[in-house]
């Protein structure tokens, strides 16, 4: 029997406010442990928690981003659970009215995923289990995140990295997070299961906790759902539980049976008051919200006519995407603009974190003075290269680098007039273009870009030489 | 009806010492606190909203950091700390 994957993800994401969701502790990430700490985050007894509205500020714009309705009434809830990860024995979150409901976003494919609801909570404390012995920092215990919870929607591994990475981008775009998978600023639970093909009833589903990257992700949701059509083919039942994903094992295992909402008790938490939101606040809010990956990308492609390839590298990164709009300023011609960046700026960087970060030594102007110089054909592309590389290394402006000589370009007299001497000085190669051989200008062409510094436009002073041996004979 | 062995269990999972001479009064004063919860809970509420008893809403912090406590005073009350983190030995619950 053939069978399909069906799966749907709660992601969490932690929020880059300065401070904690319920006290003004920072949320500053590592520190000596239990250093980050105050009555209220270590749940003493007779503390009041108080929210931090820059959470519920960033909560909006992460779900106006995908699509969703914001609730006019939203309330905090304790979720009972007792584990040392959070010393007060439950978590603060959302349960019946969560901030955000009934998104969604569409993929490359035009599937759309729908995005049930974004809730807010607080992160639990960090776990070291070490010689029999649990040590406990409770430094990240406090710091806000938001869930979001999608539709069982997703049907192979590829829609699940493309939505995630959709997720990272806009969550980076939109300033609420840096979602680091491997410091844990974006953690994923897969909710997987599987069914005939052709069924429209949903499996069992077992949950994949934590996987903080996408290669684990994809690794260990083959896995599990091979696993799974096993235990339905040898006549057994899939048993609704947690898994974890060993990494090094490559395979899943059993952790715990899956907890239901009636286990959690949740009741309305007392100590913090009803969120109204109003129609002005979202609409203040949502001026925030800068334009959107997706859209950025469609405009590349169809406004500044980039390749989708191309387009996507640059809107990859927020800011390069936005030294790339500033360069641009003014100019016609945009591919000169991320050719460069993509051919040269982007071999100065190794990691992919250097080049989220994008520090180098020339500023948006400097770029477009001389994408200016290049557009007017001033300059040729390989003086713009090996200029932009001095630039580079260097951080001297355009003007330090190229010559006055080099700046006034050439003239279309100068050019001729060089091409000129070329075919006075190859004889053998007009004779053997003569002779049918029309690669022989190519050497013509040589003597040209050296009596030039390679300012000539090569296309240009190829068809003059053309032109003055047709001219000759 | 509050046993002995639930006072005991009580007091050891709340990091209480107590005395044998302790424990009657304390079964008694137990009984008196679940009592209490017993009249609030046999209280007749009819149709009162209690979702949101003082009609606050919109109370929030500014995103302002504080400082934070030493972390000797975080630590204070846990009997295992070691490195600066608190320990916990018997962890039959913790995987």
């Amino acid at each position: 029997m053939e069978y399909e994957i069906v799966m749907g993800l709660e992601t969490h994401v932690e929020l880059s406010t300065n401070t904690k969701i319920f006290c003004g502790c920072t949320t500053e990430f590592g520190g000596e442990p239990n250093t980050h700490c105050c009555p209220i985050c270590i749940g003493l007894p007779g503390t009041m928690p108080k929210l931090n509205y820059q959470v519920v500020r960033y909560a909006i714009m992460a779900g106006l981003s995908l699509n969703c309705e914001i609730a006019e009434i939203a309330k905090m809830d304790r979720k009972n659970y007792v584990y040392p990860d959070l010393p007060k024995a439950y978590q603060i979150s959302q349960y019946d009215k969560p901030l955000c409901e009934h998104g969604h976003i569409e993929l490359s494919s035009g599937r759309k995923i729908g995005i049930t609801r974004i809730h807010i909570e607080e992160d639990a404390g960090k776990l070291i289990h070490e010689r029999g012995q649990t040590f406990i920092d409770y430094n990240r215990g406090g710091v806000p995140l938001i869930e979001i919870v999608s539709e069982p929607d997703f049907r192979s591994v590829d829609e699940v990295t493309e939505y995630l990475e959709y997720l990272q981008l806009t969550m980076r775009y939109i300033g609420v997070s840096d979602c680091k998978m491997q410091e844990g600023s974006m953690r994923c639970d897969v909710n997987v299961s599987v069914r005939p093909v052709g069924s429209d009833k949903f499996g069992t589903r077992t949950e994949l906790k934590n996987m903080n990257s996408f290669t684990n992700i994809a690794k260990a949701v083959k896995y599990e759902a091979a696993r799974q059509i096993d235990v339905i083919e040898s006549g057994e039942k899939v048993v609704q539980e947690t898994r974890r994903f060993n990494d090094a094992a490559g395979t899943t295992e059993s952790m715990r049976g899956k907890e239901d909402a009636h286990d959690y008790r949740y009741f309305r938490e007392p100590d913090l008051v009803t969120i109204s939101v109003s129609n002005d606040e979202i609409e203040q809010i949502r001026k925030l919200i800068p334009e959107l990956p997706n859209k950025k990308i469609s405009k590349y492609i169809k406004e500044y006519g980039l390749s989708e390839v191309d387009a996507k590298l640059l809107v990859k990164y927020k800011r390069v995407a936005d030294f790339f709009e500033k360069s641009i300023d003014g100019l016609k011609v945009y591919k000169n603009c991320s050719n460069l960046i993509i051919s040269l700026i982007f071999s100065k960087f190794e990691t992919e974190e250097q080049k989220e970060q994008f520090n180098i030594n020339v500023e948006p102007e400097d770029m477009n003075e001389l994408l200016k110089l290049l557009e007017a054909g001033t300059i040729r592309n390989n003086v713009a290269k090996k200029t932009l590389g001095e630039m580079l290394a260097t951080g001297k402006k355009v003007k330090d680098i190229l010559s006055e000589d080099d700046l006034k370009g050439l003239s279309q007299e100068e050019l001729t007039s060089i091409c000129s001497k070329a075919v006075e000085s190859n004889p053998k190669a007009v004779a053997d273009y003569l002779g049918g051989k029309d690669k022989a200008v190519k050497s013509m062409l040589g003597f040209v870009m050296k009596n030039t510094q390679g300012k000539a436009d090569a296309k240009l002073a190829e068809k003059i030489i053309i032109d003055i041996i047709k001219n000759n004979n | 009806m509050v046993t002995r062995e639930e006072l005991l269990d009580l007091a050891l999972l709340s990091k209480l010492d107590i005395s044998d001479s302790d424990i009657d009064k304390l079964l008694g004063d137990m009984e008196e606190i679940i009592k209490f919860a017993d009249t609030i809970n046999a209280a007749s509420t009819g149709d009162a909203e209690f979702d949101n008893i003082n009609d606050l809403q919109n109370v929030y912090r500014e995103d302002i950091v504080k400082d934070s406590f030493l972390q000797d005073d975080i630590l204070r009350n846990c009997k295992t700390v070691e490195n600066g983190f608190f320990r916990v030995d018997n962890h039959n619950h913790v995987e």
